[in-house]
């Protein structure tokens, strides 16, 4: 009886003590803290074989802001919406009416590549073609301090990629994340 | 005692892990597009001295004129007519269809023509439907000797075999003087629907 008493105002002692170890984690934890925003879509974007590859530097921007350095902004296609495994990094086939994609969807033949433009506070790299895999396309060293980063996307298209009818088009969301390096 | 100290250990690694995660963060954007119905054709060759001969007639030339059709939207065409082309002569073509006397020296059109208008045929390839057999016969409206496939093998960059030429020629087909031919300019003209 008095072994058992003592084994629970251990167990008792414990519970503060783990309160504690835990709270000092997650002080740490929240020491180091990312923030994206992004602004923007590409709706109905006219894609021309003539003019290929087709370019997209004005629609969709970054607004990152952390507290730590050097942070890393990474994209990928994250096949939202049960998009086709198949499919990564290239816009595929979708249905406006039913808002899936479609069975075996036409897939445009090329990736589509993403870039971030240059600024201050961070440096990019050259465009990635975007696949389901994160790739680093911003290396951020500006702390506290919200920075804009406008995106570039480029599509190549050719003439096998068909032209859609009624409500089909080809759609991919493009997934940014951030973090530290 | 034991079993507590791996308890508490146990939640210090977790604890740890979570200290020396970074926060992440992650955003995403939509981008939707389809490319624009485009169509694009390129005449390959051209006719030069054809030796009409009306005891061989009709001639028939099937290999001097290719089409390389380029189109991504299903169910193209491609139609063909005599524009009556000025070209680089002060005065249009006259008698559509037909190969009409040409002044090489001034470049301008007569008015002798040959008594039977020109043909043109297109043969059947995969992912085009021709007219093999029944060539048209060439006026100054577009009439159409190709249509790509309605899915998605009608889509891509084409290049035809050889378009065929038809002329028949009789006896009444005068032959012309010197600095002078028979001559015609087929304009192809490529729809996307």
């Amino acid at each position: 009886m008095k072994n058992y008493s003592r084994k629970f105002r251990r167990m008792i002692f414990s519970v503060p003590l783990f309160l504690v170890l835990t709270f000092i984690c997650v002080s740490q934890a929240s020491a180091s803290t990312i923030s994206i925003d992004e602004s923007g879509t590409i709706n109905n974007w006219a894609l021309n074989p003539v003019t290929s590859p087709n370019n997209d530097a004005s629609s969709i921007s970054l607004t990152v802001q952390s507290d730590t350095q050097p942070w890393y902004v990474k994209v990928n296609d994250a096949l939202d919406g049960n998009k086709p495994e198949s499919s990564a990094g290239h816009l595929a086939e979708w249905n406006t009416t039913s808002s899936s994609y479609v069975t075996n969807p036409h897939v445009l033949t090329n990736n589509m590549n993403v870039a971030a433009s240059a600024g201050s506070g961070y440096s990019v790299g050259s465009a990635i073609s975007l696949s389901n895999t994160n790739q680093n396309i911003v290396t951020g060293s500006v702390i506290n301090t919200p920075v804009t980063i406008p995106i570039n996307v480029s599509q190549q298209v050719i003439y096998s990629d068909m032209h859609l009818t009624n409500d089909r088009v080809y759609r991919l969301v493009v997934t940014f994340s951030g973090g530290f390096s | 005692m034991k079993t507590k100290l791996l308890i508490i250990a146990g939640l210090l690694v977790i604890a740890f892990a979570v200290m020396i995660t970074p926060v992440m963060a992650g955003n995403t954007a939509t981008v939707t597009a389809n490319p624009s119905k485009v169509i694009s054709v390129t005449v390959n060759g051209g006719i030069t001295n054809w030796a009409l001969d009306p005891t061989n007639s009709p001639k028939i030339d099937a290999s001097d004129v290719t089409l390389t059709v380029s189109s991504n939207d299903p169910g193209w065409t491609v139609a063909v007519k005599d524009a009556l082309d000025q070209d680089t002569g002060s005065n249009s073509k006259p008698n559509a269809g037909y190969l009409v006397d040409y002044n090489t020296n001034t470049n301008l059109w007569g008015t002798t023509h040959l008594g039977s208008p020109l043909k043109v045929e297109s043969a059947s390839v995969t992912g085009i439907t021709g007219n093999p057999g029944s060539p048209v016969i060439l006026s100054n409206t577009d009439q159409t000797i190709e249509t790509g496939a309605s899915d998605s093998t009608g889509t891509g960059t084409f290049t035809t075999t050889p378009l065929t030429f038809t002329q028949p020629v009789a006896y009444t087909d005068q032959v012309l003087g010197s600095n002078h031919v028979y001559r015609i300019i087929v304009t192809f003209t490529g729809t996307a629907t």
